[in-house]
């Protein structure tokens, strides 16, 4: 950067920064007008039971945002021009997640960070175990399995993408595997708020739960925001949680995959658990300590605790305008129900160690 | 069977962003080069907005 002059560097900065924003900007727009539209529906529906004096079943923004973009994702589809900043709701998802910091005090952080790390090394050693053994039944590639595994152990795509470079898997294999986790993540938005209703699960039970056992991070926001508020930020920490283990497991699989010579040695092992570490989670505590340290008064963590709630609201109308089941049914039943199979499996057994710990730890 | 990002439902243009490891910078060819990741992005957006609000230049953000 020190080698351009500065009228190129204004150049640089006037033309293609404002230029690349710009082609963000539509599908952003678009990601705010379906989002809003759900917050818009939510609203209304609770003002018509009110006065017809109906007792509506109470469905939350998060749903009506995520139908609304199913709708347009299957139907007419996302034009061009939008899906650019359409893909912006990662960004969304963990800006909102950093800012969520600021409704935990660093001790509930702990406490619950620490309840949720016994379980989430739990439900690792059990993710592993239960996805080697299914993929192994149903003759999957090899890699194609560990990917799988690394997927539905720890934070879906983003751990089955650092995976990939790590064990050399093939763009196939981290293609089918991103299709399962999508289609049983869209799937568990519906299926896991219904279960945690039908056997009254408190929030905090319902939230590390939904943390455990959903795969994508997105998902698993948005199926905690769905059952209530509390639950969603449960929902969150415990994902977290199990994000801030990536490294590790990819590290481990590296190292498999390195032993019988089909993946590139991994020379500094510090280096590669920080650069596979999810960095926002060090955001997500820096708000939270700064929180603690009294450094907001309660309209300051209001204000601050409804801009996670925008940004949340954009990754919702993300999650269902990325998800499209007919491109998703060309890719063969076989990795979706090896997928499902083992998300069954791990489900029912996250859902077994919640019940246990809430007994135990009052959750 | 031919496996291209739209084959997968990732047709909206997410295959870029998700082929790319979140935790990692991305790679530019030219241009202006600001060599960070999509966390490190949205940490230092948030400080920012956090920053605006607790120094009042941010009032109130209704929901």
């Amino acid at each position: 950067m020190a080698s351009e002059s500065a009228p190129n560097r204004a150049r640089l900065m006037g033309g293609i920064i404002p230029s690349r924003l710009l082609t963000l900007l539509p599908g952003i727009a678009l990601l705010f007008g379906v989002g809003y539209l759900g917050k818009l529906t939510e609203q209304v529906l609770k003002d018509y039971g009110k006065t017809n004096n109906l007792s509506l079943p109470n469905i939350e923004y998060v749903l009506w945002a995520i139908l609304y973009g199913l709708i347009i994702s299957n139907t007419v589809g996302v034009p061009k021009i939008f899906r650019p900043g359409v893909a912006t709701y990662e960004f969304w998802l963990k800006l909102g997640i950093v800012l969520l910091g600021a409704r935990f005090i660093l001790g509930d952080v702990v406490k619950l960070a620490g309840v949720s790390l016994l379980m989430v090394v739990l439900e690792l050693a059990v993710a592993i175990v239960v996805m080697q053994i299914i993929g192994r039944f149903f003759k999957l590639k090899p890699k194609l399995t560990s990917l799988l595994a690394i997927g539905s152990s720890i934070c879906g795509v983003s751990a089955i993408i650092a995976g990939k470079g790590a064990i050399g898997a093939d763009d196939d294999d981290a293609a089918f595997a991103i299709a399962a986790i999508l289609a049983l993540g869209a799937f568990g938005l519906f299926a896991y708020p219904a279960i945690g209703r039908a056997f009254h699960m408190s929030d905090q039970a319902y939230g590390v739960w939904v943390g455990l056992a959903v795969d994508n991070t997105a998902e698993a926001t948005a199926a905690g925001a769905i059952y209530s508020d509390a639950a969603g930020k449960v929902a969150v920490l415990t994902k977290t949680t199990r994000n801030a283990m990536i490294g590790f497991v990819v590290l481990g699989y590296a190292l498999y995959w390195a032993s019988r010579g089909q993946a590139e040695e991994v020379k500094n092992k510090a280096g590669f658990l920080w650069k596979k570490f999810p960095k926002f989670v060090l955001g997500f505590l820096f708000v939270s300590i700064l929180a603690t340290l009294g450094m907001f008064n309660g309209a300051q963590l209001t204000s601050i605790g409804n801009l996670s709630r925008w940004a949340f609201l954009l990754t919702f109308a993300g999650v269902g305008l990325k998800t499209d089941f007919r491109e998703m049914r060309r890719q063969g039943l076989r990795p979706f129900v090896v997928g499902a199979l083992a998300e069954l499996t791990i489900s029912f057994i996250t859902f077994g160690m919640v019940v246990g710990a809430s007994s135990m730890l009052a959750l | 069977m031919s496996c291209t990002p739209e084959d997968v439902g990732l047709k909206n243009g997410h295959w870029k962003t998700m082929t790319q490891n979140p935790n990692e910078p991305e790679k530019r060819t030219g241009g202006f080069r600001i060599n960070l990741s999509l966390d490190w992005w949205a940490v230092i957006t948030a400080l920012a907005l956090v920053f605006l609000v607790a120094s009042g230049i941010i009032t109130a953000v209704p929901w």
